[in-house]
């Protein structure tokens, strides 16, 4: 009996289905919402693309230009920096870290250089010394990695040379370079094998940079230099090639041209890119 | 994989049918076209699924909405109607869940019953089974509800159930077994009240 009672209900159910319901007041609203997606997808290209493009054109502006890499070394100098430090600014603390990435400086690493005054003026070319190992011995922030990787591999543990005499006035052999410290840093070692840049502007930086900061050649450094910034005075680089220009005339004592090289960085003209250092530069040539 | 493959491998599978083609590229006229071709096999089911007209028509609703989006699952195999069903079993869980508290609150209102055929008798005994069987398929789970549906109620093959909700067939001739088993225990004290009254 409960078969038949179910069978039937069954039935019942089955010809529920079949009376005809409210068709045309469902289509309409399945083509509504059908349309409102298509609108909504419209109105989120027409909105979208137009603002992908806006910034896809503006950071392609800003890599012409070379503002990019100074923006993204601002952003990332205000987001390494912690809230509570009272401490120098990080890109101070980083000087001495040769091939350190630019978020991965310690602070509580020895390597803060005291400021110039603090020092006794008897042991002022010592300083200046100093400053010129310190400051040339950095990889520029600026820098694709692989150029600053490169160094790192080409010169891993570096001995602690004195400076050539006579490059800079008053140069002691027992000045410590910081570039004797490079496990301090932490920095990863980099491939061995690394293409050659494909862009000329990269490549002239980097002829410049190896003369510089591994054949330590400051004459001929001073060239490609000038060579770089002849050929690309608005180039990605360039403000990074002007700052490393002076410093090789600081190391060829060739001070009044360096000090004239280095004011523009001490008076601000590019920001605070390498502000404080050429300060300091220029105090310890006695500016 | 990307979309634009899945797009031209479903165009492909889908063989010459045109209307098919357009409902893969997205467009609403298709659908349009869809739905007066077969809105009634849906809705049925629908009805019968869930057992409350309303919770019926949002769900015939959410199915064709859905189809452009599951346009790219549709391998060709099967028909387009087959495939519709099978939405709607993907899409049935919150609609069964709402019917059920609609027919709760319409239980605690006393509900009018429509007169719509010449014999309101039968209408009215007819309406009362089909309610009877539907608060009943609401204590089941739904698998078994949708196997019992499709195999008893729209009287499908099993291999054809299987295909809508991609279960084995034994599985599907399980699932019924169950479902049969639980409705004839839950029918089996109405029956008695009724013949006792």
């Amino acid at each position: 009996m409960t078969d038949d009672l179910l069978k039937e209900a069954t039935r019942a159910l089955r010809e529920e289905g079949e009376e005809p319901q409210g068709s045309d007041l469902t289509r309409a609203r399945v083509m509504l919402s059908l349309h409102a997606a298509k609108r909504k997808r419209r109105s989120r290209l027409a909105f979208g693309v137009p603002l992908v493009a806006v910034f896809v054109a503006g950071a392609a502006a800003a890599q012409i230009s070379g503002a990019l890499p100074r923006a993204v070394d601002r952003v990332v100098e205000v987001f390494s920096k912690p809230a509570t430090d009272t401490s120098p600014p990080p890109r101070e603390a980083r000087q001495p870290a040769q091939g350190a990435p630019l978020v991965s400086a310690n602070p509580e690493e020895p390597d803060h250089v005291p400021p110039l005054d603090e020092v006794d003026p008897e042991a002022e070319p010592n300083e200046l010394e100093q400053r010129a190992d310190v400051l040339d011995d950095e990889p520029p922030p600026d820098v694709a990695p692989d150029v600053a990787a490169r160094q790192k591999v080409e010169e891993p543990q570096r001995p602690a040379a004195p400076a050539p005499a006579g490059k800079v006035p008053g140069a002691t052999a027992d000045v410590p370079s910081r570039a004797t410290e490079p496990e301090e840093t932490g920095a990863a070692p980099a491939p061995s094998a690394d293409p050659a840049p494909a862009d000329p502007s990269h490549r002239r930086y980097l002829e410049a940079h190896q003369a510089h900061f591994v054949a330590h050649d400051y004459a001929r450094a001073l060239a490609l230099w000038e060579r770089y910034l002849q050929e690309f005075p608005r180039g990605r680089f360039a403000a990074e090639a002007q700052y490393n220009r002076a410093l090789c005339l600081v190391r060829l004592g060739r001070n009044s041209e360096a000090k004239q090289a280095l004011e523009p960085f001490a008076n601000g003209r590019y920001g605070g890119y390498r502000q404080t250092e050429a300060q300091a530069l220029i105090q310890a040539m006695g500016g | 994989m990307s979309w634009s493959n899945v797009s031209l491998r479903l165009v492909q599978t889908a063989g010459d049918d045109p209307l098919v083609e357009r409902l893969v590229r997205g467009e609403p006229a298709a659908v349009g076209e869809v739905y007066d071709l077969h809105h009634q096999a849906v809705r049925a089911f629908a009805t019968r699924l869930v057992g409350d007209a309303s919770s019926a028509e949002d769900l015939v609703h959410e199915v064709f909405v859905s189809l452009p989006k599951a346009m790219r699952n549709y391998r060709g195999e099967s028909s387009l109607r087959t495939f519709l069903i099978s939405i709607a079993v993907n899409h049935a869980r919150h609609h069964v869940r709402s019917a059920v508290r609609r027919r709760s609150a319409l239980e605690r209102m006393h509900r009018e019953p429509r007169n719509d055929s010449g014999d309101p008798e039968h209408d009215a005994r007819r309406r009362e089974l089909a309610e009877l069987l539907s608060r009943a398929l609401d204590e089941l789970p739904l698998d078994q509800r949708v196997a019992f549906v499709l195999c008893e109620v729209e009287e499908r093959t099993s291999r054809e159930v299987a295909e809508i909700v991609g279960a084995p067939e034994g599985t599907v001739r399980t699932r019924l077994f169950h479902a049969k088993k639980k409705l004839r225990e839950m029918l089996q004290p109405l029956h008695s009240g009724g013949s006792e009254s």
